[in-house]
């Protein structure tokens, strides 16, 4: 496993990245010294339990594989009698989202059930917060950030004087950044046209991308997807969004 | 005498390994032949219900093994006809149940219901306001050495994804 080093003005930050769910996983750990070799096996072997936990989430309830649990269930080959517990959770977190943002996100797509708008965000926040977290142990770890596919979940120790500066990706260009963000703790998550897996029906079609800023990725990878379909969405209380117009006079502006 | 003692034991011995063995192979077997059958009833996470009782929201739960710890009833048999309620489910947005109806042994419809907490309004607390609507004409920055990570939307290709997405994560800083 590969741990890459990069020195900060006055930190140091480590990233892992692992591939799963056709996207990439990178795990940012910030120390303000660099870490000892026992340290860093420590960092080695939580990554390993969170690449394992986002594995089994992949293999429950990915859509691209025929065996997976929402696979069966959408083939009818389980029942919901019979799913698991955590499938529950996920079917009642995807049913709870789709009220809580008047229809704008539903996970339910030409009949069947797919819960990736969700499952990405929401693996991501409980993989820090399960695997990643208890490296706080090591003192010198400041913060730690998990980033899948754009959406990320982070958090920086109480009293640490570490920022995370986070660029928000310019739609137009992906080498540019439009808007920067310092946080500290929090999660942030960007839907957009391209988005993988995710099948979103804008009724605003200058809507480009859409970008929010909370404390759970679950809930803010869900607003980001409502906000593409709907940007005049109310958002709830400490949740920041922004929406992306086009340019006026762009070709792929039509006016609703 | 002896040899008729030794005998007996060592019947008695090979008797009990024989006993053991059976358990250790064969004994797991028997049960997983068992659980089709089980298969028909209904999980520990549905009850039949005739009513839905009032629930009240504990607040937000993000971890999915606290569905667990809120099974109650076990339902035993085969599908009755009836409606089953499942347990209350937390999640980020309040509380909801699945309910599956169930008519000639068959699931006829599934639906969900939103529960309420005790004041009777939904968990998730709605503000008036509205996302900040950036134009992107505005866009002026481009990138900058002070950024650790960037946030933007997963695309389409899966290899595009993979070489962009870790070129996105890495190459900042």
């Amino acid at each position: 496993m590969n741990i890459i080093q990069k020195n900060l003005t006055k930190h140091t930050m480590y990233t892992l990245v692992h591939k799963t769910m056709g996207t990439v996983f990178t795990t940012q750990i910030i120390a303000n010294e660099r870490l000892s070799q026992c340290e860093e096996k420590k960092v080695i072997k939580h990554q390993r339990l969170l690449e394992n936990y986002l594995e089994q989430v992949d293999a429950r309830f990915s859509t691209y594989l025929n065996d997976s649990e929402v696979s069966l269930f959408n083939r009818g080959e389980i029942k919901i009698t019979e799913v698991s517990d955590v499938f529950i959770f996920v079917f009642s977190s995807c049913f709870a989202a789709k009220l809580a943002t008047n229809e704008a996100f539903d996970a339910n797509y030409n009949d069947k059930f797919d819960p990736s708008g969700f499952v990405k965000g929401w693996s991501i926040e409980t993989g820090l917060n399960n695997f990643l977290k208890p490296l706080f142990k090591i003192e010198h770890i400041q913060a730690i950030n998990l980033i899948g596919g754009g959406d990320m979940q982070f958090e920086t120790r109480n009293g640490s004087n570490w920022v995370f500066d986070i660029g928000i990706v310019n739609p137009y260009s992906k080498k540019e950044i439009i808007k920067t963000l310092a946080l500290t703790t929090g999660a942030i998550a960007t839907s957009g046209i391209s988005e993988r897996g995710e099948h979103i029906y804008r009724r605003n079609k200058s809507v480009l991308q859409a970008t929010v800023v909370g404390t759970s990725l679950q809930e803010t990878d869900v607003w980001a997807t409502a906000l593409m379909v709907n940007p005049k969405a109310s958002l709830p209380k400490n949740i920041t969004g922004f929406v992306f117009y086009a340019l006026e006079g762009d070709e792929n502006v039509k006016n609703s | 005498m002896k040899k008729l003692i030794a005998f007996f034991v060592s019947v008695l011995i090979g008797f009990s390994a024989l006993l053991d063995s059976y358990w250790l192979f064969f004994a797991n077997k028997i049960s997983t032949q068992v659980s089709p059958d089980l298969k028909s009833t209904v999980p520990t996470i549905f009850s039949k219900t005739v009513k839905v009782p009032p629930v009240s929201s504990t607040g937000k739960q993000s971890n999915s093994t606290n569905t667990k710890s809120s099974s109650t009833v076990r339902s035993v048999g085969k599908y009755k006809d009836g409606t089953y309620t499942g347990t209350v489910i937390n999640t980020s947005w309040g509380a909801v149940q699945v309910q599956v109806t169930i008519s000639g042994s068959q699931i006829t419809n599934v639906t969900m219901i939103q529960s309420t907490s005790s004041d009777g309004q939904p968990h998730s607390e709605l503000v008036d306001s509205q996302a900040e609507p950036i134009y992107i004409s505005e866009t002026k920055s481009s990138q900058s050495s002070k950024i650790q990570a960037v946030s933007g939307a997963t695309v389409t290709y899966n290899g595009y994804t993979n070489s962009l997405q870790s070129a996105l994560d890495q190459a900042v800083i």
